[in-house]
């Protein structure tokens, strides 16, 4: 009742707004401004960054594909615990805890080939925002970073196009004005990956399979200048299957389905109305014979969010109210097969938030943002909520503009899997009597100082969060076989806290241009099941270098290179190996008690771009990268092998599929 | 004020208090049972410490001259060792005077260089298994169709091992063979996957069938689980084995068992 008096009010001062603007819209002759190149990287005094991801295309490329989220990992504070990560982990966060949105719908899994590469056509979109541990009162219910990809909404006057030849995949965007109030934009790409990489789908014992495709549609309708409608649809699917010799075949696919519309209002009041519908989709299957095993999981959302904000007193003051209504359905893991096991039904839950946040200007040099979120959420047993505070304090002062920020974030849905490495098959489950909503207490100091016109940033932001009611799964995938297997029984849940400290410099203009990054991070968990003591967290990473350095020469070459270092990441180390029914079983030492040797890796592209001659307006870029130039052999898992020829025990190492690997692609822009 | 510590040690020192388990003291490994009607079987090794300069090698961790009893509660018997190349390692301790009768108790106890362990174990009512037919798939098959008598409560505990008679020296867990038996149902799958080796035409292929206590079945589903993922990638586990062996690891199971025999024709 209270949310619909709420709607109510939001409308009518919408409304009330609507009235009052005097709509104007003229077309002018074209207006040239004149301005330097800034390049990729935007980054505010509260660590709120923003990518190019159109300019990402011109430079490194994984596989021959430019990623956006790819380029979100070379940011100090944003890592994953492998070259296979399917997840972003920001400030040691675990994966499940970023939001990863495209135009207000959340994107579950956004991931092809196992994380390789993100969902995330660049040519399709125009930024991507990155938001570490400084959110504002209508954050969602996370308590890690923020990513959300933002399509290209430009008005569009003529036919635009982006063609992408690379050796595993082909995409097309294409950008479509349908009269003069409805811009179109579509894209899908396929991938080939059997042609020139081969050598990834081969298996020590059978022939492996793998494809995916995937599709954008943006439509920007604008009714007037001051409104406007915004569609955006997507899809994607992956498909890896393995035959293995005799009759034995895995498949795996997993789909991610997301569509919203959204209204958007600009005026004296802004406002924005979004409906939501978002879904990922996993199914893991094994055939033996005539015998299958079907392990299908899946969480799907629908919802409405709208934000208001309205400047008070002479605009010193803005006012931000808004709330959000969402229905989610989950199907957390389960096992159908003759081997045992059982499908887990459906469960239904409701999510609500109610925030209000004013942000009040008390002298030139310091202002300050107060708000708070009411959240809750329904299960079909039980109800939860709580009051999320924010309080940030911006002020200037010798030189640097600073922020100080405090809040308290809470995420109602917990993530839980087999995979460290975040497989598509991790599953989510909602939060219930035993298995409490997370919560964090976020402490933060972020500055940032501008020089030589804001050419050259250096950014620099502190952490510590505490983190409670932090899941760890102890079943493995054969307690899934049990009739009376329930997730929940195999879930323990400790605190935790992670600090550290984020500094980023960015050269944005100029022939040379790129940013430095190093990052600092701790993060440990406390579970009385493992001995009740802190312990360092999968996705620690102690020492952080990222180096991403440009140089454009002349309009038609641009060269490119990302370094990275880190710090090898935690792994439990194995105590002893010994030998039952001939098979290596290995007895383990403490949890994440070791780590792996550190990790480093310079990756290299070099970029061409053409004007056309006769077609001036088509450019031609071909793109050579290379990753990892040096070859370095980066350790990704530490195991023990038996040779039964020699009757011994061998120590063996896996590297990570990032070796010397060079890749080259052609894109066409008109 | 502890957190801060570590917060700043970690940033000053950028060290890490990295377990090292290269000098760990060795444990003994029992891998053992006793079937219903049957003798009872010891296989005794060391732990080993990993090693990534040098490869391990397991004859120098046979307990070769360890001393073995088992005991009834009424009666001890030694276990004698001798070479068995049937098993690896190829040391086996063995006594014919005990056989395993269903709802006794047994104890291990195995001495060896100091070092002393225990496990305790009962056998439990064997079921019978009623038919096998082999799952075709061409001229092979790595699947068997088992019948067990029908009249098994729900909720048991039941597991299966193979072999294939004359390819095999010793039989296998089947993967994927380890059940909870359900109401109505007396027909269930095994996998033959542990030695890679495929039933073919004229196979003498044997099944039996045990009757699990629950933490038996805990065991097997975790031993499931680290042979199959254990240093998997994608899948990874980082749990050791369950055991019931006092001071040591590995297992000392009594099972009430039942063994088909069959020709692939």
């Amino acid at each position: 009742m209270a949310f619909a008096a709420l709607a109510f009010l939001l409308f009518s001062v919408v409304d009330a707004n609507a009235q009052n603007d005097t709509i104007i819209e003229r077309d002018v002759d074209e207006i040239v401004i004149k301005a330097e190149k800034k390049h990729n990287i935007s980054v505010n005094s509260e660590g709120r960054i923003t990518l190019s991801a159109q300019q990402m295309t011109n430079t490194l490329r994984v596989l021959g594909e430019a990623d956006p989220l790819k380029f979100v990992l070379m940011l100090p504070g944003a890592g994953t615990s492998s070259d296979y990560a399917s997840g972003i982990s920001v400030q040691g966060c675990d994966y499940s805890q970023t939001y990863i949105g495209l135009s207000g719908a959340p994107v579950f899994f956004p991931y092809h080939l196992f994380g390789i590469f993100s969902v995330c056509n660049p040519t399709h979109f125009s930024d991507v925002i990155f938001e570490k541990s400084i959110h504002t009162a209508d954050f969602e219910n996370r308590l890690g970073g923020m990513i959300e990809l933002v399509p290209r909404q430009k008005k569009l006057k003529r036919l635009t196009g982006d063609f992408n030849f690379g050796m595993l995949a082909t995409s097309l965007t294409m950008g479509v004005p349908c009269g003069k109030k409805l811009s179109v934009y579509a894209s899908a790409r396929v991938s080939y990956i059997p042609l020139f990489y081969s050598s990834l789908l081969r298996s020590g014992e059978g022939v492996a399979s793998y494809s995916f495709q995937d599709a954008n549609l943006t439509a920007v309708y604008r009714y007037n200048f001051y409104n406007k409608l915004v569609f955006n649809a997507f899809y994607d699917n992956d498909d890896f299957g393995i035959q293995e010799t005799g009759s034995v075949a895995l498949n795996l696919d997993w789909q991610n389905y997301v569509s919203s519309l959204t209204w958007e209002h600009e005026g004296k009041a802004d406002f924005k109305m979004c409906a939501f519908y978002s879904g990922f989709r996993s199914a893991l299957n094994i055939s033996m014979a005539k015998n299958k095993i079907d392990v299908p999981s899946q969480i799907y959302t629908s919802g409405i969010k709208f934000h208001l904000s309205r400047p008070l007193v002479e605009d010193r003051t803005v006012i931000r109210l808004g709330g959000s209504l969402a229905a989610y359905g989950l199907q957390p893991q389960g096992v159908e097969s003759d081997f045992g096991g059982r499908l887990n039904p459906d469960t239904h839950s409701m999510e609500h938030n109610v925030f209000a946040q004013a942000d009040h200007k008390l002298t030139q040099k310091i202002s300050i943002v107060v708000g708070a979120k009411f959240s809750g959420f329904k299960t079909e047993n039980d109800y939860f909520c709580g009051l999320s505070p924010v309080l940030t304090l911006n002020f200037n002062a010798l030189g640097c503009e600073y922020s100080a920020h405090y809040s308290i974030y809470r995420q109602y849905l917990h993530q839980i899997g087999f995979s460290d490495v975040g497989l598509s098959t991790n599953s989510w489950i909602e939060v219930s009597k035993k298995i409490k909503p997370q919560t964090s207490s976020s402490v933060s100091l972020s500055c940032l100082r501008n020089m030589s016109g804001g050419d050259i940033c250096v950014q620099a932001e502190a952490y510590y969060k505490k983190v409670d009611s932090q899941s760890e799964f102890f079943g493995n995938i054969f307690d899934l076989f049990s009739k009376n297997y329930a997730a929940e029984n195999y879930i323990e849940t400790g605190n935790g806290y992670n600090a550290g400290i984020d500094v980023m410099i960015k050269k944005s203009a100029g022939k040379f241009y790129g940013s430095a990054g190093y990052a600092f991070g701790v993060a440990r968990r406390k579970f009385q099941k493992l001995g009740d003591t802190y312990l360092p967290s999968s996705n620690e990473v102690l020492h952080n270098v990222k180096l991403n350095l440009n140089y454009r020469i002349g309009r038609k070459w641009l060269l490119s290179s990302l370094f990275n270092y880190a710090s090898g990441r935690p792994v439990t180390p194995i105590k002893y190996v010994y030998m039952i029914t001939e098979k290596i079983i290995a007895e383990y030492g403490q949890h994440n008690s070791s780590r792996l040797s550190d990790y480093h890796r310079l990756d290299f592209s070099v970029s061409y771009q053409l004007q056309g001659k006769k077609h001036a307006g088509l450019l031609h870029t071909i793109n050579l990268t290379i990753i990892n130039v040096y070859g370095k052999e980066n350790t990704e898992l530490r195991y023990y092998k038996f040779d039964m020829d020699v009757n011994k025990i061998k120590y063996r190492e896996k590297n990570s599929l990032f070796r010397f690997m060079p890749s080259l692609s052609y894109s066409l822009h008109f | 004020m502890e957190k801060i510590i570590v917060v700043l040690l970690l940033l000053l020192a950028s060290c890490d208090n990295y377990e090292k388990y290269n000098s760990a003291e060795e444990k003994l490994v029992v891998e053992g049972w006793i079937e219903s009607d049957g003798f009872p079987v010891v296989l005794l090794t060391m732990t080993a410490a990993p090693d990534i300069a040098e490869d391990i090698n397991l004859a120098d961790y046979i307990a070769k001259y360890a001393k073995v009893t088992i005991s009834d509660g009424d009666t001890t018997v030694i276990l004698t060792g001798s070479v068995d190349k049937n098993y690896y390692p190829p040391v086996v301790f063995k006594n014919y005077d005990m056989r395993g009768v269903e709802g006794k108790e047994y104890t291990l106890t195995a001495t060896y260089e100091g070092k002393t362990v225990q496990a305790r174990t009962q056998i439990l009512c064997p079921y019978d298994i009623e038919d096998v037919v082999p799952v075709s798939t061409g001229d092979t098959s790595r699947i068997l169709d088992v019948t067990v008598q029908d009249n098994i409560p729900a909720g048991e505990k039941i597991m299966f091992f193979s072999r294939i008679w004359h390819k095999e020296t010793r039989f296998y867990p089947s993967l994927l063979g380890i059940y909870e038996t359900e109401m109505g149902r007396n027909k269930y799958s095994v996998y033959h996957e542990i030695k890679s080796t495929d039933f073919s035409r004229g196979d003498s292929v044997a099944v039996k069938l045990y009757h699990l206590d629950d933490f038996q079945f805990k065991f097997w589903q975790a031993y499931f689980n680290a042979v199959n993922f254990g240093g998997g990638f994608v899948i990874s586990t980082d749990k050791s084995l369950p055991s019931n062996i006092e001071g040591g690891y590995g297992y000392f199971f009594g099972y009430g068992a039942d063994l088909w025999s069959l020709i692939l024709e």
